[in-house]
């Protein structure tokens, strides 16, 4: 794929490629930004290479989220502290039942295991299947899918004793 | 509404804050600085500490020329007794207090000798 070809890929993938870089470091937007540089960085520069094996997509968010692990592991090394910053101060449309949603879903998915809150991603907030997010996390089908599950139940009981039952 | 119903609702009011929070698509030309940076001082912090050690190294040997190390009791002793060409560097750690007593043998009268052999 040409420079001008891939470019214009990520940038059509950008917004869910942010999201999924979210995930992948625990909401920290600061550290997201800098993970989405660096795989874009990796994409442009050669240094990833997408094969034709896999969907496009599939394969970048794969980047993503093994530049998220490395970014992770040299912070650890480092002893860096990883703040949760807040998206910078804009009015908000947003109703308030969205916002209750969205803040209980957050903290509820702080409290899944690591692989759950990606498999729940990819699937809910993607809109991908278990076999394409398996492959993004670079497991078996099957664990994904017992992953998908028991996350799945988890957040369903966290989110009813935050009280959102229903839109 | 069933439960998968129900989470894509949630997730989808976390996508959409996503999207409306998004930084502008931007492409760098070089990585994140936190992390280059990181590799600058690590590119330079090997050859440094190279230095650092060769010429702490240089620094010990050139006072070991200068000044010989002060004699300890057993060395001076030895000089006492025997003549340096006698004594090889490391004899003196053969000389342990009261090494006199095991490396001499004891000299007895004829006659206590005689008394014990029969």
């Amino acid at each position: 794929m040409a420079d001008a070809g891939l470019s214009e890929e990520l940038s059509k993938l950008h917004s869910s490629s942010f999201g999924w870089a979210l995930s992948c470091c625990r909401r920290d937007r600061a550290e997201a930004e800098d993970v989405i540089q660096e795989t874009y960085f990796k994409v442009l520069s050669g240094k990833a290479r997408f094969d034709g094996r896999s969907a496009f997509r599939t394969w970048l968010f794969g980047v993503i989220r093994l530049t998220g692990l490395e970014r992770r592991r040299w912070r650890f090394s480092r002893r860096r502290e990883v703040t949760t910053a807040e998206p910078p101060d804009v009015p908000s449309s947003e109703p308030r039942v969205d916002r209750e949603t969205r803040e209980a879903l957050t903290k509820a998915l702080e409290r899944l295991s690591e692989r759950q809150r990606e498999v729940l991603h990819l699937t809910f907030y993607e809109g991908l299947t278990v076999e394409e997010a398996a492959a993004i996390m670079r497991v078996s089908v099957g664990s994904a899918r017992t992953h998908y599950e028991r996350g799945k139940a988890s957040l369903l009981v966290m989110l009813q004793k935050e009280g959102i039952e229903r839109p | 509404m069933n439960d998968d119903d129900r989470l894509k609702h949630a997730f989808g009011t976390l996508r959409r804050h996503d999207e409306k929070h998004a930084p502008p698509f931007k492409v760098s030309e070089a990585p994140p600085a936190e992390r280059s940076r990181g590799k600058v001082i690590a590119l330079f912090a090997a050859p440094a500490t190279a230095l650092a050690v060769a010429a702490a190294a240089m620094l010990f040997v050139v006072r070991a020329d200068r000044s010989p190390p002060a004699p300890t009791a057993a060395t001076q002793s030895a000089r006492v007794v025997a003549t340096p060409a006698d004594l090889a560097p490391l004899d003196f750690l053969l000389d342990v207090p009261a090494g006199s007593v095991i490396s001499n043998k004891p000299v007895f009268d004829d006659a206590v000798v005689s008394e014990v052999k029969r």
